[in-house]
């Protein structure tokens, strides 16, 4: 029998510095920016495992600031220490607010973002604003408008690159490219439109009450004036829908209404077939793509769902814990989802790792009016934009002297 | 039950039960993919953990043998440290070297559980504390100069209200 105290004596002389890099790393992984910003002061080792591998672990599993879309969105260039604190600041709420383009009429404002501008609807017009680096965080002067007081309210808009594609109230669509400034209007139909989706060289468009109308698109010649119309109907569907989404040949679709629960529909470009997903809902307020294979959608029944299009199912379910309908959706290309809600302008933050947890909740003050939907809602890896009744709330969660509003654990 | 015989670095034998020695992935997987059969009374020699440790180490998973098997880091959960269950904080309560000892046990053998709650008892030691009282805790030597210091502290400096 071995002498106990002398395996003791053997096992206690290490040291925390002793430690090879991984467990180090390890250890450092279950500390905060806070603790961590202190550690590094502590030795060269320390600082070099922090530096090296935990902030570059620790940023690739962030929620909102992991992904490299929502980097590209933001006007800033964060460091790997940078991106992980501000991901602190969205999982406990710690954000300053501010709001913008104040209107006492009610209107509902559409809304893109992208590195250099905020784009925004104001009944006909659609303007574009500088996101700037000071505290106001975008240039409320007009840096381009399209489209005049007059003209009839946009109802929705689809951007990609420089090309913004709207749908109006009146019937018409509208396409301009900013940068040639090329502008075509042209009407499709007597009915409302509701939403609009384009890619390459498929334009959808669905109304109120009647059709969804798939174009093809044929660019005017530069040489020419060419007033006709550059919107040819490739295709009809006598189906009106809320929201539609396109990848590649597939149309995702939700009804505003299915009284028997089928909602939710994807179509098929090519063969012009109609395919009932398997996702019960009697009302879909929003679609887009999460990848070539997966939906995501917010529900009039509060929950916003995952669903892949091979089987058909809903893969996964988020259900508000306050009961309100989903309205609107933005999703930041890796893990998460902002939803905006039906009331009190909130917003909640969803992990798409973790089903059904609701990670944080905003609630934007109440100022002005009550309880507005969040209609229209985009976010980069340190700003949330959010549409409501009557006006714009940003959000800017690198606000490191904010106050927390954690309203995650109750 | 089976039992397969476990060998300490200083040459103590384990007689453990099997299930409780696969707790430890390395194990597991020499086991399995060597195809050290059951029964076999052959000796699995573990070089790197010494028999105080190992007895440690075996004791926490006889305790542990029931949990469910930990998923493969869960990115999506909160890190969070104040979740350690009263028994492994009543079985943490050691010196410091036996702790390290035992994360570079858990490190080696591949036990997840017992990793992560060592490893969160020790950043639990770290949280709060300044940089010096950190050194003195860990008995860490400060290997910044001045000028360095200063410049670290810089790069980390929080943003004020602007």
């Amino acid at each position: 029998m071995r002498n106990q105290g002398e395996t003791n004596t053997l096992a206690s002389n290490k040291q925390l510095c002793d430690l090879d890099e991984y467990s180090l790393a390890h250890v450092f992984l279950f500390l905060n920016v806070g603790d961590l910003d202190r550690c590094v002061l502590v030795c060269k080792k320390f600082q070099h495992i922090i530096q090296r591998v935990v902030f570059p672990k620790k940023c690739k599993h962030a929620l909102v600031t992991g992904s490299d879309h929502g980097a590209a969105l933001s006007p800033y260039h964060y460091t790997r220490r940078k991106r992980v604190k501000l991901d602190e600041n969205w999982r406990y709420g710690r954000y300053e607010e501010r709001s913008y383009f104040h209107h006492n009429v009610m209107y509902i404002s559409q809304l893109a973002i992208d590195k250099d501008c905020l784009y925004m609807t104001h009944g006909g017009r659609l303007q574009a604003h500088r996101r700037t680096k000071s505290v106001h965080m975008i240039d409320t002067r007009i840096a381009w408008m399209v489209g005049s007081v007059g003209d009839s309210d946009i109802t929705s808009l689809a951007k990609k690159n420089n090309r913004f594609f709207a749908g109006r109230m009146d019937g018409k669509i509208l396409l301009y490219e900013h940068g040639s400034g090329q502008q075509h209007l042209q009407t499709i139909t007597n009915d409302i439109i509701k939403a609009v989706d384009f890619n390459k060289d498929v334009y959808a468009v669905t109304t109120k009450n009647e059709s969804t109308y798939v174009f093809n698109y044929s660019p005017p010649d530069r040489e020419l004036l060419y007033d006709g119309d550059v919107f040819e109907h490739s295709h009809v569907y006598p189906h009106a829908y809320e929201t539609i989404k396109l990848n590649n040949n597939l149309l995702a679709v939700g009804k505003f209404h299915c009284s028997k629960k089928r909602a939710l529909q994807l179509i098929d470009l090519y063969s012009c077939t109609i395919q009932q997903l398997n996702s019960p809902s009697t009302a879909v307020y929003d679609v887009l793509w999460k990848d070539e294979h997966c939906i995501l959608c917010g529900n009039f029944d509060t929950t916003m769902r995952l669903v892949d299009v091979r089987t058909g199912n809903d893969e996964a379910c988020w259900t508000d814990p306050y009961n309100a309908s989903v309205y609107c959706l933005s999703y930041n290309g890796t893990y998460a989802v902002h939803c905006g809600m039906k009331y009190h302008y909130r917003t909640n933050l969803y992990d798409l790792r973790a089903p059904n947890r609701c990670v944080q909740m905003y609630f934007p003050l109440k100022k002005n009016s009550n309880f507005s939907p969040v209609y229209r809602i985009a976010a980069d890896c340190s700003q949330m934009f959010v549409v409501t009744d009557h006006n714009l709330r940003i959000l800017n969660f690198d606000a490191d002297w904010a106050a927390t509003k954690d309203y995650a654990s109750i | 039950m089976p039992t397969i015989k476990l060998q300490s670095s200083d040459g103590e034998i384990f007689d453990t039960d099997v299930q409780i020695a696969k707790c430890s992935g390395t194990i597991k997987t020499m086991l399995e993919d060597l195809g050290m059969d059951e029964g076999d009374d052959e000796v699995v020699p573990l070089p790197n953990v010494n028999s105080a440790i190992l007895r440690k180490v075996l004791q926490w998973a006889t305790f542990h043998k029931d949990d469910p098997i930990p998923v493969e880091d869960d990115d999506s959960k909160e890190k969070r440290t104040d979740d350690i269950s009263s028994w492994d904080a009543d079985f943490l309560k050691v010196d410091q070297g036996t702790l390290f000892e035992l994360i570079l046990a858990a490190n080696y053998l591949d036990i997840k559980g017992l990793l992560d709650v060592t490893c969160k008892t020790v950043a639990n030691m770290i949280k709060g504390k300044t940089p010096e009282e950190i050194r003195k805790t860990f008995n860490i030597k400060n290997d910044f100069t001045p000028a360095e210091e200063e410049q670290v502290r810089k790069e980390n400096e929080w943003c004020e209200e602007k």
